[in-house]
């Protein structure tokens, strides 16, 4: 687990509205090349608009948010560089419907990196196997269980081979027993080394892979530390408050 | 009724295919029109947008007969003049991509958000993402709708026997001129057009299960 | 054209919209009693029912209006009972607004999720009461817009009756164009009319529409 002390993800004082609603105040956070971050807190709290605001699905109000260098904003050709090096992982997986998992993945390396068709089978073909889904490559979405049609959702942003991969509540939408194999996958992913920014409420995870635990709340960091601080000894009330809701509901202590 | 329909079958295939005619020409003309007038509405440019809701406003709450005869007997004032059927044709043309307009609007809206962020997560450009992964969604879509425009369409174009366009209904109306069999004639006449139309739902269906499946 | 002449028409264009709006309502009405009784039948009754009613709806649905009206009209002469324009219109909408209306309904009937009936029933309620006060309640608020709009179609459906020789609005047009050799400044007019009279309830149509979508009492309709 290498790590460059240039940081790869950069958020300086960033600041979202949604009107008059102030959804993200003045939030700074930087990513280590390398470094694998949870992101946890309250619905409400901002993480998930935040995450999108690395990648520039939602634009900033204020603030500055750099990628590998580049500026998040400005042009739709400097944008478009940003989103190829960030991986994104949605919610609702947002696999395209009309398209087999093969061709979910080669989409991308044909029509934005301009791999020949050849080319972008033989990755995708190898992301696959790397998911576990090589038996799945011509099966369309709608024939695939949630947890593989999220898996496949992971080796769509991996074919662009992103220097970060953002993951928006990945296994929120799985059925129970659906959550191990996604999280299997990202455990994989973490322990070769990629960047991840992660925002979920699975804790046992966080507790596993996770470098650093940012809290979010109310469209401010509330805490962040390493797992072990922020589950067995949190500093502040508000994660107090909030660790102390989910776990209790979940009917057993999580981050032992 | 059924010996007066085979005794004239060839006048009614005629005027058949008058009605056909018409109803892909319509909706051919009216796809066009509809693309265009949707992009149009979309558009962030807001004279365009002003323009296609009111052709869309305007032809979709007055009548098609009014459309039909403002084309057939008010064009002729500045020296446009057309046949019945090109007549009728152009005014079907006008009305279908109205509604076709609104059709079109719904499937592009109809697809989810998410399907754009997932393509503008990995970088898609905007015509790739437009060709690649909205418009095979929104044409899934309205399948249907568009199904039940064509199957309108077929029924619309009667009115054209109103200023004499031979078709199907205007086939019709000449018989009972001739014979006077009134009842077997328009009993003959709606099974017809019933049966056009149930022949169009059903392919449409069929061809409609088939894609389906391939996605589900 | 002199005002006095001029007076002449535009007395005769509300003369037309005049029997226009009166043929829809009443066409409306009627076609709302009948499709209402169909859609019940349908619900309610067995498949003996569907099995007479549904080809019956489907013909009529599937067939031009124009076709119908002049089915009722000349079709009722050779009968031997003459009806005129005005009641042929009358009855040949009223069927054709019958057979729409009995759709949008019995839709809305079948959407009311199945629970709500199995609910009612195992209360130990009448069919006949299930439906009545405990689906069609809640079926109302989908039935509203989409008949809303279909009276908007029948107001412009009504200038069909223009063959049947009924003075109703386009029928009034064609008289005046006759008179004035001025197809198309009168049609233009023609069509504004039917514009005013029809644009403000498509209007409505959409606020109780998105009202309805913001109650989560309905979907978007193609």
């Amino acid at each position: 687990m290498a790590t460059s002390s240039e940081p790869i993800v950069s958020a300086e004082r960033v600041t979202k509205d949604f009107g008059s609603l102030r959804v993200l105040d003045s939030v700074t956070l930087r990513v280590l090349r390398g470094e694998r971050v949870v992101i946890i807190g309250p619905s409400g709290s901002g993480k998930s608009t935040f995450l999108r605001c690395i990648n520039g699905l939602e634009p900033v109000t204020s603030g500055r948010v750099v990628v590998d260098g580049l500026e998040v904003g400005g042009t739709g050709v400097q944008l478009s560089r940003v989103r190829s090096a960030v991986g994104m992982v949605f919610q609702l997986f947002n696999l395209f419907p009309h398209k087999t998992a093969l061709q979910n993945i080669m989409l991308g390396p044909v029509k934005v990196l301009g791999l020949s068709r050849d080319e972008a089978k033989r990755r995708a073909l190898r992301l696959l196997e790397r998911v576990g889904l090589s038996d799945k490559a011509d099966e369309y979405p709608g024939r695939l269980s949630g947890g593989q049609q999220q898996r496949v959702a992971i080796a769509r942003a991996l074919a662009m081979s992103p220097k970060v991969m953002l993951f928006d509540e990945p296994t929120s939408a799985l059925d129970p027993e659906l959550v191990g194999e996604v999280l299997e996958v990202m455990r994989q992913l973490a322990s070769e080394g990629m960047t991840m920014i992660v925002v979920s409420h699975e804790m046992a995870f966080a507790a596993d892979i996770a470098d650093r635990v940012i809290v979010m709340d109310k469209g401010v960091i509330v805490e962040e530390g390493p797992p072990q601080t922020i589950f067995t000894n949190p500093q502040t009330a508000r994660t107090r408050v909030f660790l102390t809701r989910l776990l209790g509901r979940s009917g057993k202590h999580e981050a032992e | 009724m059924i010996e007066l329909v085979i005794a004239h079958i060839g006048e009614f295939f005629a005027g058949f295919k008058i009605t056909l005619v018409i109803a892909l020409g319509a909706m051919l003309g009216g796809s066009l029109l509809g693309v265009l007038t949707a992009i149009f509405r979309l558009s962030h440019v807001g004279p365009l947008r002003v323009l296609s809701l009111s052709y869309i406003e305007l032809i979709r709450n007055t009548p098609g007969l009014v459309q039909l005869l403002l084309v057939y007997l008010g064009l002729p004032e500045f020296g446009i003049r057309f046949s019945p059927l090109g007549a009728t044709i152009l005014a079907l043309t006008i009305n279908n991509g109205a509604y076709l307009a609104e059709i079109f609007r719904a499937g592009l809206q109809s697809v989810p958000k998410g399907q754009l962020e997932a393509a503008a997560a990995i970088g898609l450009p905007r015509t790739a993402t437009l060709i690649d992964v909205v418009l095979p969604q929104a044409l899934l879509a309205i399948y249907p709708a568009l199904t039940n425009q064509f199957i309108q369409t077929v029924l619309f174009s009667s009115i054209g026997a109103l200023i004499g366009t031979v078709e199907l209904t205007q086939v019709a109306l000449i018989l009972n001129t001739q014979t006077y069999r009134t009842i077997e004639i328009l009993a003959a006449l709606s099974l017809m057009y019933v049966g056009i139309s149930a022949v169009i739902a059903s392919a449409s269906h069929r061809l409609g299960v088939r894609l389906e499946r391939r996605y589900h | 054209m002199n005002w006095a002449e001029m007076g002449l028409e535009i007395a005769y264009l509300l003369r037309g919209t005049q029997v226009t709006i009166e043929l829809s309502l009443l066409a409306f009405a009627g076609g709302g009693v009948l499709g209402f009784t169909i859609a019940l039948l349908r619900v309610l009754g067995g498949s003996d029912v569907t099995l007479v009613v549904k080809p019956l709806v489907d013909v009529v649905r599937g067939s031009p209006l124009l076709v119908q009206l002049l089915a009722v009209y000349l079709g009722s002469s050779v009968l031997g009972f003459s009806l005129n324009p005005l009641t042929a219109a009358f009855v040949g909408l009223s069927i054709n607004a019958g057979a729409y209306l009995s759709e949008i309904i019995r839709g809305a009937l079948t959407s009311v999720p199945k629970g709500q009936t199995e609910a009612g029933l195992a209360v130990g309620l009448s069919r006949m009461y299930v439906v009545w006060g405990i689906i069609l309640p809640q079926a109302f608020p989908v039935i509203v817009p989409a008949a809303m709009g279909f009276f908007i179609s029948l107001v412009k459906d009504t200038s069909l009756a223009y063959v049947l020789g009924l003075l109703e609005l386009t029928r009034a047009a064609k008289d005046i164009v006759d008179r004035t050799l001025d197809p198309f400044h009168t049609y233009v007019i023609v069509m504004l009319i039917y514009f005013a009279l029809c644009y403000p309830l498509s209007v409505l149509v959409r606020v109780v529409d998105r009202q309805l979508q913001h109650k989560g009492l309905a979907r978007e309709r193609l």
